[in-house]
């Protein structure tokens, strides 16, 4: 068997072991093996442990992280079709029992039929304090049945000032209104008053 | 000589109309001008909620209102509540103004005119009651509509003479509903002092209510029928006297049921509807503010009249229960 040190040396010259080092590393190698003591391993693994983070740390980081999530439709379809049919069954269940203690009777507000007969129009719409004086969505029908203009408007309680206009240019009081007032403008609008008490709505 | 009056007359005229133009001013009340940015900062240290000063100012834009303009209806508001009266009527009134193309001038003088009838109102509730030895504050839709009443023909001094009669005996709802009864039958030429025996018989007797809300429509349709005041007078006396139902008063005048299905009706079957839960969600008015009215399409209503209702809607007929009728505006409100 060839030892190491009697190799020939392959490398620079100047690095050459002396015999010192020959000595030296004879030494080493006669050296008997020791096992380690048992609570070296114990020690060292405590040593490189990892300590476990804060929960609220542990959070952060993992609201931090960035995740990506993966959506499969047709693993949705069932949760879908039981999310829209109990929607339905809630908005038909909430639509058939309204209560008067619901929203719109809160409100009270009050279906009040305009009608206006004998104009000569293409078109009538009303307008007034309740509809910020705006025609728009406030157009009349014609009844040819009755010949009249008509229009269910809900209305609060309250006292409301309205006119009619004809051809979208033409401002025509109610003919039919009980009450009119000076619009302070030269004209004059048509005054309803609403008030509901003891059950009985004016 | 010429020379010398050419060289004056110039300058005389540029004076005179500067001062023309001054007068003007104050005249419309426009003299004391702010911009914008400064007569909305007085009008929020005023007390003037941000909601209608923004309302106002998103009125002005929609409608291209010129900022000086803008500046004067904010002053306006300002002045309103400094004098605590209620601000939405004045909104409203410009609003309207707007939509109908008034001149900015001529809205300005239409604020003006109404703030001095509120102005009156409340000065003269106030008086009154003070001869009393009380002091009330007047509920804001109270005063609305009795300060309204100014614009329906109704004179100033009239108005303190019921206000005078009314309080503090009657309510100011009462005062209202007679107020606005009274112009009723002014509207319709019905004779003044028998009007006024009519209105303080009814305050005497604390006649008006809801269930009386025809009245007026009785007397009105009975002299259209060709009815003298006397007589319209002398049952209406009578019945204020016995408390009876306007209906008996239309009997004894003759009046019928279908000549009092007038104006706007409160359709009875939708109401039921609404108050049961029937209401079509998707009809249009029903979501927070009044929207869009719904066509009726001549569904409702009675068979007589084009605007009856009596088959179907009110039930005018037992009792004259018409519901949207204005008729005689009965009620409080004024708010809207």
């Amino acid at each position: 068997m060839k030892d190491e040190h009697t190799e020939p040396f392959l490398g620079d010259p100047a690095d050459k072991p002396d015999e010192l080092d020959l000595q030296i590393i004879r030494g080493v190698k006669q050296l008997r093996d020791h096992e380690p003591p048992p609570t070296l391993l114990p020690s060292v693994m405590l040593a490189i442990q990892t300590r476990r983070p804060s929960w609220i740390k542990r959070v952060i980081l993992w609201a931090q992280a960035p995740r990506s999530i993966t959506f499969t439709p047709v693993r949705w379809v069932p949760a879908i079709a039981a999310f829209l049919i109990v929607f339905a069954i809630a908005v038909v269940f909430l639509s058939d029992h309204r209560t008067p203690e619901s929203p719109v009777s809160q409100q009270n507000l009050f279906p009040i039929v305009f009608s206006l007969t004998g104009a000569e129009a293409r078109s009538v719409s009303i307008i007034g304090t309740f509809n910020q004086w705006n025609p728009k969505g406030y157009e009349m029908q014609w009844n040819r049945e009755k010949k009249a203009w008509s229009l269910v408007v809900w209305l609060p309680e309250g006292r409301h000032e309205y006119n009619f206009l004809i051809d979208g240019n033409r401002m025509l009081p109610d003919p039919e209104a009980l009450l009119k007032q000076d619009d302070g403008f030269g004209h004059q609008n048509s005054v309803l008053n609403l008030r509901e008490e003891n059950g009985q709505t004016i | 000589m010429a020379r010398r009056f050419e060289r004056h007359g110039v300058g005389l005229l540029f004076a005179f109309l500067l001062v023309l133009g001054g007068l003007q001013e104050i005249a419309s009340g426009q003299g004391n001008k702010v911009d914008l940015p400064t007569a909305v900062k007085e009008a929020q240290q005023a007390g003037v909620p941000t909601v209608t000063v923004n309302q106002l100012l998103s009125l002005g834009y929609a409608n291209q209102v010129e900022s000086s303009a803008m500046a004067s209806y904010v002053q306006v508001l300002t002045e309103i509540q400094r004098d605590r009266l209620p601000l939405e009527p004045f909104v409203n009134k410009i609003e309207e103004g707007m939509t109908k193309r008034v001149s900015n001038q001529g809205i300005h003088q239409a604020l003006m005119k109404k703030r001095e009838d509120y102005r009156f109102t409340q000065s003269t509730i106030k008086e009154t009651l003070r001869k009393h030895k009380r002091e009330q504050a007047i509920p804001a839709e109270d005063l609305v509509r009795l300060s309204e009443t100014l614009s329906c023909g109704i004179s100033r001094e009239n108005l303190h003479f019921y206000v005078e009669h009314a309080l503090p005996s009657s309510s100011y709802q009462h005062l209202a509903i007679t107020l606005d009864n009274v112009a009723i039958l002014e509207q319709n030429r019905f004779d003044p002092d028998m009007t006024k025996k009519i209105a303080l018989a009814a305050i005497g007797q604390n006649y008006f209510s809801p269930e009386k809300k025809d009245f007026a429509r009785v007397a009105v349709v009975a002299k259209k029928k060709g009815i003298p005041d006397a007589t319209i007078t002398s049952v209406a006396l009578e019945t204020i006297q016995k408390n009876s139902s306007p209906k008996d008063m239309a009997s004894r005048l003759g009046v019928k049921a279908e000549d009092l299905a007038r104006g706007p009706v409160m359709d009875r079957e939708r109401s039921r509807a609404g108050k049961k839960g029937g209401v079509d969600p998707g009809r249009p008015g029903e979501s927070g503010t009044p929207g869009p009215g719904s066509s009726d399409r001549g569904e409702q209503g009675g068979s007589e009249g084009s605007h009856g209702d009596s088959g179907s809607g009110s039930d005018h007929g037992s009792g004259g229960d018409h519901g949207g009728g204005n008729g005689g505006g009965h009620g409080g409100g004024g708010k809207k």
